[in-house]
């Protein structure tokens, strides 16, 4: 075997590759959010690095839109069958922001309050939903937002301690 | 009667192993049983969701009456008014909708939220001093606060009495778990103790068929070796009986003579061999027993020597007595004068005619040591722990006629007399056999006095 050239592994090969041909991280970018144009949807206050509004960085309807879309199809504890949820993943959404922290307050329209571990966004693809089998929520139901995780994926999430970080009516986060 | 208690002991082990069996999957049942019932939720979050609907439609009853007093943005009743659809929505869906079915509050919420929505324009165009809509919004909200303040007292009754159920229940299948397990132990313990004392019981039975097999091979040898020790004499007097009558007048008395001798040199030897069987059965029979009276020593060897030089004349038997040893000690001189002659005996059958045996008598911690010694075959190292079993011939000796009694019974001999047998050997150069006898016989216990077949 000691006679045998050394060979890089293709494998090795490959990965070098591809961290040349990946695009630049998103926070290496100097561009500031936009300025919103409709009405404020969401608003992200704390440790963030891009801001659009005093300290905080508020998006409109176009704005969310513009993030990579992500579906999940799951159950959850207070609707019947198999739902599909459309919307981005929280992770591409802290990663817009240039968020830095441990924990995710996520502040609901009727006041509910809830801190989020941001462990969570990086185990699991924790969905932002924005439709529900193709309908926009609605602020009268359970949007404008619906914090979703993928319960059916992960026997973990089947739990009441994940149950009650499914925020709805989701207005605001502040990253500490 | 022994079948018997084996199929008892058969019909119990079975019993504790299908109860064992039976149990450990009962207790895996009911484990398996609370297990799946802890996972389960129980819908917790119905109380909350009801509270928090509760609340919704109070604070929306507050804004608009502050509404209707106080002028402000309408952003707020706007957001309280979609927060209350929001919640009335929650629970007119899925579970929620058929756990207030069961609280029997699914018509009053659908009418309520089709009431509520009915006022949706007067709600959202709310001007400031609008008492009247306001009162009217009021007089919607009002039973819906009740119904859902009434919803909330029956879900935590209900909740509590479930929880408290499935707490009884899981509390009675922990117990029944607990009762199983010790039931299992008690029974493990069962089980083990038949298996360990089944194995001990065959290791037991193996032990003495073993034991049982070698007393009868060493039986079977001991006829073979009998028959034929008593056939070569008797064939060596036939012959020499026929060669007289042949001969007839003819012979002369000194041939005569000389045959007469050898005939009765057989015949002693055949006496020996009948005496030394028959002591055999003496001994196993129990029935020797010694009878002690003072033996002057001097006189013990030399008997046993004149004895041994009678048979074999041509030998050479040396004979030296310590000078610490005493004329005499207590024991029996019958016995004594067997065993050492069984040694003496021994010593010339397995040594060369010309070589000397010595008999070297001396005193050491109250003991005399008669050391009788040859330079004769030996016995090889691999045999010398068989050596004083019954019918054991040393592999040096096949040559030289014996039945493989004669230590044997002088090692049950010394200990009858309280002394035991000792020896040193090399195969080739010779043996050492050294019997030692107490001084008195006061010091023999009882228990010393007779063995049954050695084992």
């Amino acid at each position: 075997m000691r006679e045998q050239a050394p060979m890089l592994p293709l494998s090795a090969l490959a990965i070098v590759m591809l961290v040349f041909l990946a695009p630049p991280p998103a926070h290496a970018q100097e561009d500031t959010l936009p300025a919103p144009e409709g009405e404020i949807i969401l608003t992200i206050a704390g440790q963030i690095a891009q801001t659009n509004l005093d300290a905080s960085a508020v998006f409109d309807e176009a704005m969310l839109a513009n993030l990579p879309s992500a579906v999940l199809e799951t159950t959850t504890v207070v609707t019947d069958g198999l739902r599909q949820f459309d919307g981005f993943l929280m992770r591409d959404l802290l990663t817009l922001v240039g968020a830095e922290g441990e924990t995710v307050t996520a502040t609901a329209l009727n006041d509910y309050v809830i801190d989020i571990p941001v462990e969570d966004f990086e185990r699991f693809d924790v969905l932002v939903a924005t439709h529900m089998d193709g309908q926009r929520l609605l602020s009268r139901d359970m949007g404008p937002l619906w914090i979703v995780y993928p319960r059916d994926d992960h026997a973990e999430l089947q739990d009441i301690r994940y149950d009650y970080r499914w925020v709805w009516q989701l207005v605001r986060l502040d990253v500490e | 009667m022994i079948r018997r208690n084996e199929a008892l002991a058969y019909a119990i082990a079975g019993i504790a192993i299908f109860a064992f069996a039976v149990l450990l999957v009962f207790a895996l049942f009911r484990l398996a049983g609370t297990e799946a019932e802890m996972r389960e939720n129980e819908r917790d979050n119905m109380l909350w969701a009801l509270s928090q609907a509760h609340a919704a439609v109070l604070l929306l009853d507050a804004e608009i009456a502050r509404q209707a007093g106080i002028p402000q943005s309408m952003a707020d009743v706007e957001r309280r008014y979609n927060v209350v659809l929001s919640r009335l929505a929650l629970l007119n869906r899925g579970p929620q909708a058929r756990y207030m079915g069961d609280l029997g509050l699914s018509d009053n919420l659908a009418a309520a939220d089709r009431a509520i929505r009915s006022m949706e324009d007067d709600i959202l165009g709310l001007s400031h001093g609008d008492v009247e809509t306001a009162a009217a919004v009021h007089d919607v909200l009002e039973p819906l606060i009740g119904d859902l303040g009434l919803a909330g007292n029956r879900s935590m009754v209900r909740q509590w009495d479930a929880t408290g159920a499935r707490l009884d229940r899981q509390r009675e299948s922990i117990v029944q778990v607990i009762v199983s397990i010790v039931a299992i132990i008690i029974l493990g313990t069962v089980l083990s103790v038949i298996v360990l004392r089944t194995m001990a019981q065959r290791q037991r039975l193996m032990r003495s068929f073993v034991r049982e097999q070698e007393i009868a091979e060493a039986y079977r040898n001991f006829v073979a070796l009998a028959s034929h020790q008593f056939r070569t004499p008797l064939a060596v007097i036939d012959s020499s009986m026929q060669r007289l009558l042949r001969s007839g007048r003819g012979m002369k008395p000194e041939e005569i003579e000389e045959r007469a001798r050898h005939v009765r040199g057989e015949v002693r030897g055949l006496n020996e061999l009948i005496g030394a069987t028959l002591d055999v059965v003496k001994l196993d029979a129990g029935q020797v027993s010694a009878d002690p009276a003072r033996c002057d020593i001097v006189m013990l060897v030399d008997r046993v020597r004149a004895r041994q030089l009678e048979a074999t004349p041509g030998r050479t038997i040396t004979v030296r007595l310590g000078r610490e040893v005493p004329p005499a000690i207590e024991t029996d001189p019958l016995l004594a004068e067997q065993v050492l002659g069984n040694l003496v005996s021994n010593a010339v059958k397995y040594s060369p005619p010309t070589e000397p045996v010595f008999i070297r008598v001396t005193a050491e911690n109250r003991q005399i040591c008669f050391a009788v010694e040859d330079r004769g075959v030996g016995i090889p190292q691999d045999e010398q722990e068989k050596l004083f079993g019954r019918f054991f011939r040393a592999s040096t000796a096949q040559d030289v006629p014996g039945t493989g009694v004669g230590l044997s019974i002088a090692s049950q001999l010394a200990r009858l007399l309280g002394g035991e047998m000792e020896f040193a050997s090399r195969a080739g150069i010779g043996s050492t056999f050294t019997l030692r006898l107490p001084h008195e016989w006061a010091a023999i216990r009882p228990e010393q006095s007779i063995e049954r077949l050695p084992a």
